[in-house]
């Protein structure tokens, strides 16, 4: 069923604050990916990591980045498999990897946006 | 409707608050965390019609925030929508246990959303109807206790009771349940059968803290096994545990019904008051994956209320037993006499 026409072009203006919201967020993880990394990463790191990472869950499929979301989603199972294997290595990797394929998408997606 | 929406996500805010313009709601209000919506509660002259709230932001959670609103006394029975991406069965079950009275995943449908806020206008209308013709029969005293007796066959929401909540939000609970995919839930329900005679012989508030006792006495019974328990009216409790498999039957109508002997329910003049109770079998929610949940609530009413008949009927032929054998029992010296005689 089509959207109201007010609505997507509200809808329309919030995705693009998403999509600024999102570049602040490749430097934020870029640097806790760095910190993983080296173990090195503090536990209000991994709160705000955790936090960031549900804001993305809970709003882009309504944005429409599906993909988006699921690797988000992904990320956040790691997370919370990382918080509570009190620093595993395999299950740091494990982050790594994840938080590495969001970062990816959404590289992909800035690069898109600005093509478009 | 005045709307209240709590996230630490600026931008959710905003996509609700848009989403609700669509739907004719343009009074929306919004807070960043649980201490700015306290605050916005408490400076606000008129209470909100409805809240929805996130469950994960920092400091204080979404869950503690539905505790703490419910606990006030002019948010007793407004509606709050918990608006969330945490789709684990312990947040559904804290977030309905705490007061709320519909849950909607994140990311959200923006149609389903509106949908969904609908529904909260209609149970927000239908409590201000209610609280109006309450004031308005507040006047005649007389008048009040028979026009604020609820029907027979009414929900009761029962308050300040840990682990029984609204039906609403029961049958919302199960609906979340059934779409969250989780469907290891047991639920069955518990048929109080001279609730006529309890609801004809009290007064409307007596008659609601009966109910309250009862469905207390029951919630008490199942808390070790996650429970969360309803007054679906005509005198019908329904109960969902999320460790189903491990309630002992026998023990438990035992202990409820001890709980209420200790209770020792009385009439307004002191008079005994009697709770028969009829226990319904328990339904797995496995086998109804695909139909509903609500499916699976149904046939446990529907269970307890066929028990309910059976148990009146087979009380009846007893007495209707015992009365022959009464009759002839009192004939039989009457007869050996008039044989004498």
């Amino acid at each position: 069923m089509p959207l109201d026409p007010k609505l997507q072009e509200r809808i329309n203006e919030i995705r693009s604050r998403f999509l600024e919201v999102l570049n602040e967020r490749l430097l934020e993880f870029g640097e806790i990916r760095t910190k993983l990394d080296e173990n090195a990463c503090s536990e209000t790191e991994m709160v705000n990591l955790r936090f960031g990472v549900h804001k993305i869950i809970g709003v882009s499929s309504t944005l429409g980045f599906d993909r988006l979301g699921d690797f988000a989603t992904g990320t956040m199972q790691d997370i919370e498999a990382f918080v509570q294997s009190e620093n595993d290595v395999s299950i740091r990797y494990s982050l790594m990897d994840s938080l590495d394929a969001l970062l990816a998408e959404i590289r992909s997606i800035s690069l898109n946006e600005a093509t478009s | 409707m005045r709307i209240l929406a709590v996230d630490d996500d600026e931008i959710i805010l905003e996509l609700l608050k848009a989403t609700l313009e669509v739907e004719g709601f343009t009074d929306v209000q919004t807070a960043t965390s649980g201490q700015q919506a306290l605050y916005l509660i408490h400076e606000e002259p008129q209470p909100f019609d409805c809240i929805l709230l996130d469950i994960q932001m920092p400091e204080m959670d979404g869950i503690s925030l539905c505790a703490k609103i419910r606990s006030m006394s002019a948010y007793r029975k407004c509606p709050i929508l918990m608006i969330t991406a945490m789709s684990d069965r312990k947040y559904i079950d804290r977030a309905f246990s705490a007061g709320a009275t519909d849950y909607v995943n994140k990311p959200f449908d923006v149609l389903e959303l509106g949908t969904r806020i609908k529904l909260a206008k209609k149970l927000n209308d239908e409590r201000k109807a209610y609280a109006e013709s309450s004031f308005k029969v507040d006047a005649l005293r007389t008048e009040l206790q028979e026009s604020k007796k609820c029907d027979l066959s009414e929900p009761i929401s029962i308050q300040d009771v840990d682990g029984v909540i609204t039906y609403l939000a029961f049958e919302n609970y199960l609906l979340q349940l059934s779409r969250a995919g989780l469907f290891s839930s047991t639920v069955f329900a518990i048929k109080v059968t001279n609730v006529r005679s309890i609801y004809t012989r009290c007064s409307p508030s007596d008659f609601v803290y009966t109910i309250t006792d009862i469905g207390e006495a029951i919630a008490l019974n199942v808390k070790h096994l996650q429970c969360l328990v309803s007054y679906r009216g005509d005198g019908v409790f329904v109960c969902v545990c999320h460790h189903g498999q491990h309630l002992n039957t026998e023990e438990f109508e035992i202990n409820v019904r001890n709980t209420l002997y200790g209770m020792d329910l009385t009439y307004e003049g002191g008079a005994s008051l009697p709770v028969r109770l009829v226990f319904g079998n328990l339904e797995s929610a496995g086998f109804f994956a695909k139909q509903g949940t609500l499916k699976m609530l149904l046939k446990a009413v529907e269970n307890v209320e066929t028990k309910s008949v059976a148990e009146s009927s087979k009380n009846a032929l007893v007495s209707q037993t015992v009365g022959t054998e009464t009759r002839f029992r009192d004939r039989e010296p009457n007869s050996h006499m008039n044989i004498f005689e």
